[in-house]
């Protein structure tokens, strides 16, 4: 199953709280994801907190995915080892916990980089899954629930980094209004963000400020960056193209000018 | 394809997964979990030894016994030691104390809380020895009909004031501390009532406060209602007899009054703007008070990233609010403009205040804020304060530039101050480390520069060099660290160096026991920094003798919580309920009364505002313990009368419960025959 982020997130977070009041049945894991930096020959360890908000015990089952992401931003998890995977230098806590009722777990976990490693990006997911279905006592009715959740992980090794290129402005639709869009391929060794300061004006003269949306650019991919417009009066205003958009994109250790013209 | 209970509650715990990384999501990182089915056998992963004990910590919101309505008792027993030196003389204070905390909801008469203090052992109280402790027992949200609540308190507590007069921008009206009764009533239309009265006084102590009651009475009564969408308008009475006469510290051997004061205020708040205009009037016994008066306005208008606010004051000399002093003498005006982007910050205040008497101080104060971002990496910024009042015009400017960098974000920051006394110059370099999830570290490196400006404090030319570091880290699921030290060095001239260390552990022994130690240290030259605080407060220069201060806190708390908030069906927490009886009988003669002989049905649905059920028992009965005040719906599901039984129309009864009342309804059911002459 695959899921469009962007969109998916607005409609769920919209909905998800009162469902979770309703049933008082809560869970959170921080960080929602790890950036780390390590050399070859040396081990990183870090520690994830899941935590259990209801006032029920939960039991969690807890191992590693390898996962993809399209250019749309969807992302699947495999349980099966992937060529060129690092969940084997991963080393887990446990496999599975249980925790009372408003109790969190520091969990630990250490990826071991080998020796001969090549510089490049090890990526991962810690998937927490609901061992059993919890029973959630609603106003007389009993509802069997199941869920979990993917932290990621990744690791730099060596000089790894991020090598963008922008090859083409583009329009696109983002939450139902057209927005200017670079595409961009990442040719390096590591996953980028774009990020920066631009500004810009439509067709009818409205000056905008512009934010490089910053989803992960992994090596190898292409991708769109939505160039999000806001003003000092709206957040979320309508464009009306052709729009210029100039400043300074930045990614990385590196940036670069842009002076683009959407149309 | 039919969606079941089952399948239901899946996608819903789904989306509840889905909330806690919808943050990361904005962030633009994939962590949707979803999987590729018909994948090969999975990986198996490797674990640590399996002797690791797990690492868990409790979160004290989630009561150990979710049973019953909420309830909570926190009990710290609290030792402070403080002992001070300074100019040859030494001061020690003791206090050794308990403290209590209570609450407990109830289904239908609001939330209670006892709080209370008592103090076992004390010394070093400025204005009384003798005070033991405080007490307050405090009720908050009784419902009554007619969507009334009320809070109630007896005790040691605060004189209450209406709404309109507790949200001031520019003046603030104080709440009296005094041993006495308030109350607070909220019902329809925004409309509010206050009252309180009691004997004035003051909390005194270090960790443990209590109260000392100064003798006099003070006391409010107030009122404020919403005559129409979107206005506000109010006033209170405040009123003081033989009260000690203050302005927030108490003095051994304060001044007594008798004054009454009148407000009058109305506010309109839009959608992005806000206005309200204050009127005071004072009435005094004492000789030369006279009568007092006060006005001002106050607006804010927000626009997107754009804030606005501005206003005009005039406030007569010697005008107090139950006993205490407020900001008088003065009239002026001034404006508030803030800006925000992802690039911009700018926050530009102008104040222009005189003195009404012509005894006070003229001032004209400014200060501006502004922040630019460079880059991702690199921002920058600068803060000017200006204050012109009698003397030479004094002023304060700090410019700085933030670098992320490879270590964390660094800063290095300059600082120039100008006033009648000195001028003074520093410049700080500082840094904030990276650090793991469960820990921060920061440190500072600065270098000072004093140079007397005038004979005023007769300080010489000094310069400092001063080290900062703090830092934070969870040793373990249950032991936290803080601590900050901050050492300077005296490198020229006559200002004494100094030292000042904060070390506090937090230990969470058990789910109930936490153990709260800190110990502080602070050694000071013999010198204050000057800075701009206030348009109405010059800058007086008074040297400081050096001076040490060391102390241990020490708190063993337990706490306890359990019960969940009570929701009464259909309400929210708090809400005011009622009780919703009910008998469903077979109304054999047929004339809409429980007659005696009359059958009952059982065994059938009840169904409350289409969403909550019941069913009759053996006797017909059904029951609602605790339904919200209001309008309700029942339906009768016919579903398991008796052959030829059927209910009266679409099985629907129109009932009003209200609070702290029970509601008896009794439905009939009629013979299917009678049902269709009638339809016929």
């Amino acid at each position: 199953m695959r899921w469009p982020l962007p969109i998916v997130a607005a409609v769920l977070a919209a909905t998800c709280s009162e469902v979770s009041r309703a049933e008082g049945f809560a869970a959170l894991v921080s960080p929602p994801r790890f950036e780390l930096v390590a050399k070859p020959g040396t081990t990183v360890r870090q520690v994830l907190q899941l935590s259990n908000r209801s006032a029920t015990p939960a039991q969690y089952r807890i191992h590693t995915a390898d996962w993809t992401l399209s250019s749309d931003f969807a992302v699947t998890f495999r349980d099966a080892l992937q060529p060129d995977s690092c969940r084997p230098w991963v080393t887990l806590e446990r496999p599975e916990t249980t925790l009372s009722g408003g109790s969190t777990l520091h969990y630990r976990f250490e990826v071991a980089v080998p020796a001969d490693a090549p510089p490049g990006e090890c990526r991962f997911g810690v998937l927490i899954e609901g061992a059993e279905p919890a029973i959630a006592d609603a106003a007389g009715i009993r509802l069997p629930l199941e869920g979990r959740i993917g932290v990621i992980v990744y690791i730099k090794v060596g000089d790894a980094a991020p090598s963008l290129q922008i090859f083409g402005p583009a329009i696109r639709t983002l939450n139902g209004r057209e927005v200017p869009t670079l595409r961009v391929h990442n040719s390096g060794t590591a996953h980028g963000r774009m990020s920066g300061f631009l500004s810009g004006q439509d067709a009818k003269g409205m000056r905008y400020d512009f934010n490089p949306s910053d989803f992960p650019i992994l090596p190898g991919a292409d991708a769109d960056v939505y160039l999000i417009p806001s003003s000092a009066t709206d957040d979320h205003p309508t464009l009306t193209f052709p729009v210029t958009v100039t400043g300074t994109l930045e990614w990385g250790d590196q940036k670069t000018e842009l002076h683009e013209r959407f149309e | 394809m039919k969606s079941t209970p089952a399948r239901a509650g899946k996608v819903a715990f789904f989306t509840c997964w889905y909330l806690a990384i919808a943050p990361l999501s904005v962030l633009g990182e994939p962590a949707a979990p979803s999987t590729d089915p018909g994948e090969p056998d999975a990986y198996h992963d490797r674990y640590l030894a399996s002797t690791l004990p797990p690492d868990i910590s409790t979160d004290d919101s989630v009561p150990d016994n979710p049973s019953g309505l909420a309830r909570s008792l926190k009990v710290d027993a609290v030792t402070t030691l403080l002992s001070s030196h300074s100019d040859g003389t030494s001061d020690r204070l003791d206090e050794t104390g308990v403290m209590l905390e209570s609450q407990w909801d109830t289904a239908t008469f609001g939330a209670w809380s006892l709080d209370g203090t008592y103090r076992l052992q004390g010394s070093g109280d400025a204005v009384s020895g003798d005070s033991h402790g405080s007490v307050r027992l405090t009720e908050r949200g009784m419902p009554f009909d007619g969507g009334w609540n009320a809070d109630a308190g007896l005790g040691d507590l605060n004189a209450p004031n209406v709404n309109l007069a507790r949200f001031q921008p520019r003046f603030f009206l104080p709440t009296s501390p005094m041993q006495g009764l308030s109350t607070e009533w909220r019902g329809p239309s925004g409309l509010q009532w206050v009252a309180g009265a009691g004997e004035p006084g003051i909390y005194e102590g270090v960790a443990v406060p209590s109260f000392s009651a100064l003798g006099g009475t003070v006391g409010t009564l107030g009122a404020q209602w919403s005559p129409a969408t979107r206005w506000s308008m109010g006033g209170e009475i405040a009123t003081a007899r033989d009260a000690p006469l203050y302005a927030g510290i108490l003095t051994a051997d304060p001044g007594r009054t008798s004054e009454t004061t009148a407000l009058l205020a109305t506010a309109w708040q839009g959608s992005t703007a806000r206005a309200q205009l204050n009127l005071l009037q004072g009435s005094s016994s004492e000789a030369g008070m006279g009568h007092p008066s006060g006005a001002w306005f106050d607006a804010a208008i927000n626009q997107g990233h754009t804030a606005e606010s501005f206003g005009a004051f005039r406030i007569d000399p010697n005008l107090t609010w139950a006993g205490q002093l407020i900001t008088s003498d003065v009239q002026g005006g001034y404006y508030q403009f803030d800006y925000q982007s992802r690039r911009w910050l700018v926050d530009v205040d102008l104040d222009q205040a005189w003195s009404v008497s012509g005894r006070g101080l003229d001032s004209t104060f400014v200060t501006a804020n502004t922040r630019y971002q460079f880059a991702r990496d690199i921002g920058a910024g600068t803060v000017l304060n200006i204050l012109h009042s009698e003397g030479p015009l004094a002023w304060s400017g700090e410019s700085y530039l933030d670098i992320r960098n490879q270590w964390g974000i660094g800063r290095g920051q300059l600082d120039y101050t100008v006033n009648d006394a000195d001028r003074e110059a520093a410049l700080t370099l500082s840094e904030g480390w990276n650090a793991t999830e469960h820990s921060h570290m920061s440190a500072s490196l600065g270098y000072e520069s004093i140079s007397a400006a005038g004979a005023l404090t007769g300080i010489s030319d000094s310069s400092a060099m001063t080290l900062s570091i703090n830092g934070n880290s969870e040793l373990t699921a249950h032991v936290s660290l803080d601590g900050a030290i901050r050492w300077d060095q005296t490198v020229s001239g006559s200002r004494a160096s100094g030292l000042m260390a904060n070390v506090a552990l937090n230990w969470h022994v058990t789910r109930d026991w936490t153990v709260l130690a800190s110990y502080y240290e602070n050694r000071l030259g013999s010198w204050t920094e000057l800075t701009v605080t206030s348009p109405l407060a010059p800058p007086t220069t008074t040297p400081i003798e050096a001076s040490s201060q060391r102390a241990v806190f020490l708190t063993v708390r337990y706490q306890l919580a359990a019960g969940q908030h009570f929701a009464p069906l259909g309400g929210a927490p708090g809400s005011g309920s009622g009780r919703l009886t009910g008998t469903i009988y077979l109304d054999a003669n047929d004339n809409g009364r429980f007659d005696a002989g009359e059958d009952v049905a059982h065994n059938v649905t009840v169904i409350l505002d289409g969403r909550f059920s019941t069913i009759t028992d053996a006797s017909g009965h059904f029951d609602f313990p605790a339904v919200v005040t209001g309008h309700h719906t029942i339906t009768v599901l016919p579903d398991n009368l008796p052959l030829p039984w059927n209910v009266v129309g679409d099985g629907r009864v129109e009932v009003e419960v209200r609070t702290r009342e029970r509601t008896d309804v009794s439905i009939p059911a009629v013979r299917h025959s009678i049902l269709t002459q009638k339809a016929g």
